[in-house]
């Protein structure tokens, strides 16, 4: 096993570094916990689930922005440098504050079910490929590594591409309501939205739920084209 | 001081406290949330295989109902369940769960567009509704959307400390502001615990990295709120080797099996008289797994012998959209390619069936207008072994339950016994016990006292049990108590400090491991988890009781009582798996 060689950073453009003994199917996170655990307790950096379930331990690793703990040292170089991720805010090292974009960027969509009937107490009817669907749109973490990697997001008032997976995911439920699935048209119709994206693709490169965003950002603006003409035509 | 009022105050973002703030605010009350991490990181999220509920929505759960879920439930719990709550569960299962349909829950459905449901260990119908293997994502993100819709104020980032009482009624909690390093106070007139399982106290779990049990051991350490069965743990049979992450029921539900080094299906020798042995319930798979290691037919690795579970028989296609978060896990945590290759499995810690202890209604034992809920309860729906998929359904029927009963409170506006002069005390008490932390005049090290505390629970209080090596551990433990009221600090900033948060904790972990032990020690019988090599068979004549442990502040040791069980419709008998032991 190799020495490992890392560098955290500490703000302010300050790092330490540390040198650790690399262990068998040894994560980042796992490398971070052994040096806070034997070597300096002041580090701090966020972790929940170890499981690439909560997004909460996304940072930058050797430059690109990674899961701590899906990331194994062995698909490392024997230096390593460790960054909190661009654009939000910083709590500390390598934590940063993601929650007040993410609950922002869905308080603006109104990412919940505006319903136009009260609730029956029965099973209602949804086609299987609708709700697997569904399923596909909502399997986004909020890690927030395709924000901080896209430029467009970062610096322009694009949505982002889990913004963008958020509102399809409820313009395309059946129980949303008519009136907030137009809404959700009319931001993914904007440069806010699928029209904001640059196409830089490092969304989908770096997204470690393996969701095709480019593609689907693709496909989204044709289903959304077809959507404002059929309104149209209506008129 | 900051400090911070609303009518009621949950304590813990995931499914259950969500769930309850939803009920209190739909009545127009002011509701706070105080939570560790954000919302929709709460390990809730990770739950994968899905939730009980007798829909009927297929056609082999036709004929199921809320009393065959009972009868399940209660088996399962090795008879240590409450049945009043089982009943209650059983029967607000199904419109629960639509109730999240409702909400925009992305449920896999069936060809027809029902919700569809699933296989589970110890229930005879096919009844867990899921969505995909995310369940606990789906159902979380659902759960929080609506939470947003309410405008529900979360104070994230927030490690609850102590409760503050006065005459044995809950007036508010004091909180440590984990980014700026400072003692907040919130008050309610109701507050609502619900702050997960206690996973991290064993070494090998599938909990997450903040599942430390902390709502369980703030109310312990008042000296007046009794843990239930602290001695009820779960071990899981199918959990990644390395790194113990969970491979859910759901795999084995669908079909897959265990096999052994040779490739032999041997869950049959350990059931013989079961139709799939498979899914037998938790306890019996992980026992007659770890047996069969015993017996030398694990698989040896780096780290440690473990068995396969076989999912690949199932298809590319099957696993593809039924197991896709399995598929991901196995490829990016153990490199194996589950459509091609045998998953490594091994039991570790999975849940804790113990919790602080509720009645009916959900409110807690000793303290008024205090309430627990989910995983850090024991309302006593699991008992000694707690069947997959029951869980999410605690977590949802504890949480409408308790908002409910909250709700009522609210409506009364009794007078509550609220002090200032209380309020203030505690405040200082906590400020004073961070400046004495900070301070350093300890010597022992945070997490060298925490690995102790896993280490002796793992060895010594695990899968199979017994008399000396549990009067090891109580004696380990006690010492262990000790030490985490000696505690020096590397790093003595109160902001954004890993290591003192530990440290806060550390003392309440090492009160509840030492009431798993004794209560462990003190139960001369096998129920479920609870499996005592020396004494084991169930003992209904002396057993069939519930474990209360107390542990005032002058104790060494917890004090340990019992109360009845309550047996309503299913009298003690048979759990039916055939355990060959
Ligand atoms: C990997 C895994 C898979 C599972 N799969 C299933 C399944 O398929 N079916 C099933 O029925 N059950 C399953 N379970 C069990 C089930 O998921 C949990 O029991 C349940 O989700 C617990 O919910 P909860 O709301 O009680 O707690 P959690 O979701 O753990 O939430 C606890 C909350 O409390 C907060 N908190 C904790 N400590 C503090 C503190 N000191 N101060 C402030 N806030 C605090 C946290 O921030 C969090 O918001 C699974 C469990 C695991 C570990
Ligand atoms: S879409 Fe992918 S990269 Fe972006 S926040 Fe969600 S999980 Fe992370
Ligand atoms: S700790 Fe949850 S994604 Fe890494």
């Amino acid at each position: 096993m190799r020495e490992l060689k890392v560098k955290i950073a500490r703000g302010n453009k300050n790092f330490s570094e540390f040198s650790v003994q690399e262990k068998p199917r040894m994560s980042v996170l796992l490398l971070l916990d052994e040096i806070l655990e034997t070597q300096d307790s002041s580090i701090y950096y966020e972790s929940v689930c170890r499981s690439s379930i909560c997004g909460s331990c996304a940072v930058k690793i050797n430059g690109q922005p990674k899961l701590a703990c899906k990331t194994q040292t062995s698909s490392l170089p024997e230096n390593i440098t460790l960054e909190p991720l661009d654009f939000f805010p910083l709590i500390k090292d390598l934590a940063t504050d993601k929650s007040r974009f993410f609950l922002e960027l869905n308080r603006k969509l109104e990412t919940w079910i505006h319903p136009s009937k009260p609730f029956s107490g029965k099973d209602e009817i949804m086609p299987e490929e609708v709700s697997a669907k569904l399923y596909e749109r909502e399997r986004c973490i909020e890690c927030g590594i395709c924000v901080s990697a896209c430029p467009a997001a970062s610096f322009t008032n694009f949505m982002s591409a889990s913004g963008t997976q958020k509102a399809l995911r409820f313009l395309d439920d059946p129980r949303n309501s008519k009136e907030a699935q137009e809404k959700l048209i009319a931001v993914l119709a904007s440069d806010e939205g699928l029209w904001g994206c640059h196409g830089v693709g490092a969304c989908e490169n770096f997204c470690p739920k393996e969701i095709p965003l480019t593609r689907q950002l693709a496909e989204s603006r044709r289903e959304i084209i077809k959507l404002i003409l059929r309104d149209w035509f209506k008129k | 001081m900051d400090a911070y009022f609303s009518d009621a105050l949950i304590i813990g973002a995931g499914l259950a406290g969500e769930r309850a703030a939803i009920e209190i605010a739909s009545e127009g009350f002011s509701v706070n949330i105080i939570s560790l991490v954000p919302p929709r990181q709460s390990h809730s999220n990770a739950a994968q295989g899905g939730v009980q509920a007798s829909l009927n929505n297929t056609k082999e759960t036709a004929d199921d109902n809320w009393r065959i879920h009972f009868d399940d439930t209660v088996k399962g719990s090795d008879w240590g369940a409450d049945q009043r709550v089982v009943e209650k569960i059983c029967k607000l299962a199904p419109e629960l769960v639509r109730q999240f349909d409702y909400w925009g829950a992305a449920f896999s459905r069936t060809k027809e567009g029902k919700i569809n449901q699933r296989a589970f260990g110890g229930a005879s119908k096919p009844r867990c509704a899921f969505a995909s293997d995310e369940t606990g994502h789906i159902l979380l993100n659902i759960l929080d959307s609506q939470v947003m819709a309410l405008k529900i104020p979360i104070f994230i980032r927030r490690q609850l400390l102590s409760l503050i009482y006065t005459n044995e009624e809950v007036i508010g909690v004091t909180a440590l502001n984990l980014v700026k390093g400072t003692i907040e106070v919130f008050t309610a007139k109701v507050i609502i615990l619900a702050t997960g399982g206690a996973g991290r106290l064993y070494e090998e779990t599938t909990n997450s990295r903040i599942s430390f049990g902390d709502g369980c051991a703030v109310a312990l350490e008042t000296g007046l709120v009794p843990v239930g069965n602290p001695e009820a743990i779960q071990f899981h049979p199918t959990c990644l080797v390395p790194t113990s992450i969970l491979v859910t029921e759901g795999c084995r539900g669908d079909g897959g099996v265990l096999l052994d080094k040779n490739g032999r299906e041997f869950m049959g020798d350990y059931c013989p008289t079961m139709k799939n042995p498979n899914l037998a319930s938790r306890d019996v798979v992980s026992r007659s797994m770890m047996r069969h290691i015993k017996k030398n037919f694990g698989v040896e690795s780096p780290y440690g012998p473990h068995l396969w579970l076989d999912i690949k028989r199932l298809g590319k296609e099957h696993i593809k959209t039924k197991l896709s978060g399995v598929d991901l896990l196995c490829r990016d945590y153990v490199n194996v390619n589950p459509i091609k290759e045998y998953i490594p499995v091994r039991p570790s810690q999975h849940y804790t069936m113990f919790g602080i202890k509720t009645g009916e209604s959900c409110e807690v034992y000793g303290l008024a207008r205090l309430f627990a809920v989910g995983e850090c309860a024991c309302w006593d729906v699991h008992g000694f072994n707690r069947l997959g998929g029951n869980s999410l359904l605690e977590t949802i029927a504890a949480g409408y339950t308790a908002g409910q009963e909250a709700g009522k409170y609210l409506y009364m506006e009794n007078t509550q016994n609220f002090s200032d002069l209380k309020i203030a005390e505690e405040y200082q008490k906590q400020t004073k016990r961070l400046e004495e932390l900070t301070k350093n005049r300890g010597k022992e090290n945070v997490f060298g006292v925490y690995r102790e505390i896993q280490k002796t629970l793992t060895e010594k209080v695990g899968i199979f049990r017994k008399e000396n090596e549990l009067k090891e551990a109580v004696a380990k433990l006690a010492i262990l108590c000790g030490k985490t009221q000696r505690i020096k600090l590397g790093y003595r900033e109160t902001a954004a400090n890993l290591e003192l948060q530990l440290a806060l904790r550390l003392p309440g972990m090492a009160k509840l491991a030492l009431c798993t032990a004794q209560a462990a020690l003190l139960r001369k019988e096998s129920r479920g988890s609870h499996y005592r090599e020396d004494y084991p068979d169930r003992d209904d004549k002396n057993w069939l009781k519930r474990t209360l442990a107390y542990f005032p502040e002058e104790n060494d040791l917890p004090r340990i009582e019992y109360e009845p069980v309550e047996i309503t419709l299913l009298p003690p008998g048979d759990r039916g798996y055939g355990e060959k032991k």
